[in-house]
């Protein structure tokens, strides 16, 4: 059983910046079921950058908030072309905040050049919980 | 050592207007205020026959990309990031750029020009952002590119508290071999990024 829908504009909290960044990147949210347990993936398509970064916090947010108990949320950035430092911000505070509430955010990256490059260069390959696949992510030990 | 002795061999007259030499100054390191001048290369000298376009951008807007020169002036809005990302892409590409050092260059540019657009006007009325990049021979026999982000906001001292700023400078710093954020000089308005790249083997224009 799946349950999906896309983080277009209707869904962002607050007003959008218009077509412009729907062009720019597409984030769907999809309920999974995988043997290890039940997962929410949020899969990022496109260019995180100044333009599209309140999308994909907004994306993340909805994912904490309709995360259901003993469910994993993981971000799928394998589809991402293109992350700069604002998406790096990103993530880093969503990691804080799944730490917060107890609740492990796994990132999925495989050898996706444009989002493991700033990652490691940064240092923040220490600090993110990083995976090559979702599977990996929804079946590696909390 | 800035020197663009391939821009001025082949620039040297562009219309009514013509290109100052090369005077690079000083060696540039990290983090210190520019005072090489690569603008040099991209600015012509000023000339009674000069167009208002002309002053206003510095040069004549076909014709650079033949000579290995990038320039272009965007307004300060988030979509005219991915316009510049395209265009650097676009540019080293058709020079033949090593694949992860052109992804870095864009990267890096990506940063300057975020800032800029994020932060420069916002006690002002938006202006724009002007981006100037020039490929270069290093003294090795090799190539670089030195890319020059400039907008005409409030000067920004390098952040100490803000967190979006704090990350973005030491990611333009890996991707880069000099990275120098200073006021321009020939007016204290505004920020200019002065990225100068890791060298790379010779290469081409492709046709």
């Amino acid at each position: 059983m799946q349950e999906s829908w896309d983080g277009g504009p209707e869904s962002d909290l607050g007003g959008g910046p218009g077509p412009a960044d729907e062009q720019l990147v597409r984030i769907e949210t999809a309920r999974r079921a995988y043997s290890a347990g039940m997962a929410l993936v949020v899969t990022v398509t496109g260019e995180i950058d100044l333009l599209t970064i309140d999308r994909l916090r907004a994306a993340v947010a909805a994912g904490f908030e309709d995360l259901r108990d003993g469910e994993i949320l993981v971000i799928d950035l394998t589809p991402v072309t293109f992350m700069d430092s604002r998406g790096l911000q990103a993530l880093v505070d969503a990691t804080q905040a799944a730490q917060q509430q107890r609740e492990p955010l796994r990132i999925v990256v495989d050898h996706t050049r444009p989002v493991v490059r700033p990652i490691q260069v940064t240092g923040l390959d220490n600090v993110l919980a990083l995976f090559n696949t979702v599977e990996d992510a929804v079946h590696a030990p909390l | 050592m800035i020197t663009a002795a391939c821009a001025t061999r082949r620039y040297d007259s562009v219309g009514d207007t013509t290109l100052q030499p090369i005077r690079a100054r000083e060696t540039m390191t990290p983090a210190m205020p520019p005072s090489a001048h690569p603008e040099d290369i991209l600015l012509p000298a000023s000339s009674p026959g000069q167009t208002s376009r002309g002053q206003r951008f510095g040069y004549r807007p076909r014709l650079p990309e033949s000579h290995g020169l990038l320039g272009l002036a965007l307004p300060a809005e988030p979509i005219s990031i991915s316009v510049a990302r395209a265009a650097v892409r676009r540019w080293l590409a058709e020079w033949s750029w090593p694949a992860e050092q052109l992804e870095d260059i864009v990267l890096a540019v990506n940063e300057a020009v975020s800032n800029a657009i994020e932060h420069a006007y916002l006690d002002r009325p938006p202006g724009m952002v002007e981006i100037r990049g020039a490929i270069e021979a290093t003294p090795r026999a090799q190539r670089r590119v030195t890319v020059i982000v400039r907008d005409h906001g409030r000067w920004r001292p390098p952040p100490i508290d803000d967190e979006s700023r704090r990350r973005g400078i030491p990611l333009m710093q890996a991707c880069m071999d000099g990275v120098a954020i200073g006021q321009p000089d020939d007016k204290p308005v505004g920020t200019r990024v002065v990225l100068r790249s890791k060298a790379v083997p010779p290469g081409r224009k492709q046709c």
